[in-house]
């Protein structure tokens, strides 16, 4: 059939055919719109996981991490108390042990920190 | 996106803006797209459940595709088209089959030449014009009523049609042609009664 071959019917037939679209039962769309939403990928949610996590941290808490934890913070605090101890008490032991390096410690004359003129006395 | 904005869209943006969660984009899609996948079917299929089903299966391989769908690539019509065409002809084949079975004479339905014998034709003396067209389209072989639908009434161009079909133009051009001269002969007999009798 050429396009000069026309049949009249058939055009007027097809023409009413386009414009005769079946109604669409409101049952149909929504089956097809539920399966649209179940299938349907989430919306990216632009998280900050890292720092959400980071904030509920204090500054004590990033301390102690940095330091090396909780148990290497017990440790020098331990040692600080010690320290303290040693140099309040002053025990007889610890006395003695500085004679014998050449520090000259009294009781009555307490130097926590000995100078350089200490390690000049001691050198003599 | 406002719903006016989305209405602008392409076929294909729409579907990106659904992959990327956007709810409104599939109304618009179901909106434009099911009522001519529905229309379709039942050009094809002569049954409107059966019609709905094709529709709503294809729309729902859109749905699952959508995530991995080539902006540019392919027309979103023409590929529901053709996966509507596909699951129209499964139906047919299925339809063929339940009726072959028992009958034994099942291929010689729906096959060419059309249907024009006097009984067949007595059964419009009821129908109305697009009853008259259907059962014309419903007489011409599967391939034939395809291309002739999707050219005549769904206003594909023959490249789209061929994508469609997945066959060249030329095919097409035959299928439509050859479409067209059954509808002629099979609508014969009813010329007159549709107000066409005295024009040939």
């Amino acid at each position: 059939m050429t396009m000069t071959d026309r049949d009249p019917l058939l055009d007027d037939l097809f023409a009413e055919a386009r414009a005769d679209a079946p109604a669409m039962s409101t049952d149909f769309m929504a089956r097809i719109l539920a399966d649209a939403e179940r299938l349907q990928p989430k919306q990216v949610v632009m998280a900050q996981p890292v720092q959400q996590a980071q904030r509920g941290i204090g500054l004590w808490h990033r301390v102690a991490a940095a330091l090396g934890g909780a148990v290497a913070i017990f440790g020098l605090s331990s040692a600080a108390m010690a320290g303290l101890v040693i140099g309040y008490v002053q025990p007889e032991s610890v006395l003695n042990l500085a004679d014998g390096l050449g520090f000259a410690v009294t009781s009555q004359s307490v130097d926590i920190l000995p100078g350089f003129d200490s390690l000049l006395v001691a050198q003599e | 996106m406002p719903r006016d904005t989305l209405a602008e869209l392409s076929d294909d943006a729409l579907l990106v803006l659904y992959a990327n969660g956007d709810p409104e984009a599939a109304r618009l899609l179901a909106a434009r797209l099911a009522p001519r996948l529905m229309a379709y079917g039942m050009r094809l299929l002569g049954d409107r459940a059966e019609a709905e089903d094709v529709a709503q299966e294809a729309m729902l391989r859109l749905w699952k595709q959508a995530p991995d769908w080539r902006q540019g690539e392919a027309q979103v019509s023409t590929w529901l088209f053709r996966v509507a065409s596909n699951l129209a002809t499964d139906r047919l084949r299925q339809r063929k089959r339940r009726k072959a079975e028992p009958l034994k004479h099942g291929d010689e339905e729906g096959i060419d030449p059309p249907d024009t014998s006097p009984g067949a034709m007595a059964q419009l003396m009821q129908a109305d014009r697009m009853a008259a067209l259907q059962l014309a389209l419903d007489s011409l072989p599967d391939r034939q009523r395809q291309a002739v639908v999707l050219r005549h009434i769904e206003g594909f161009t023959n490249p789209e049609i061929a994508e469609v079909m997945g066959i060249g133009v030329e095919a097409v051009e035959s299928l439509t042609a050859r479409g067209k001269r059954a509808l002629t002969a099979a609508l014969e007999g009813r010329r007159e009664e549709l107000g066409y009798g005295d024009e040939d």
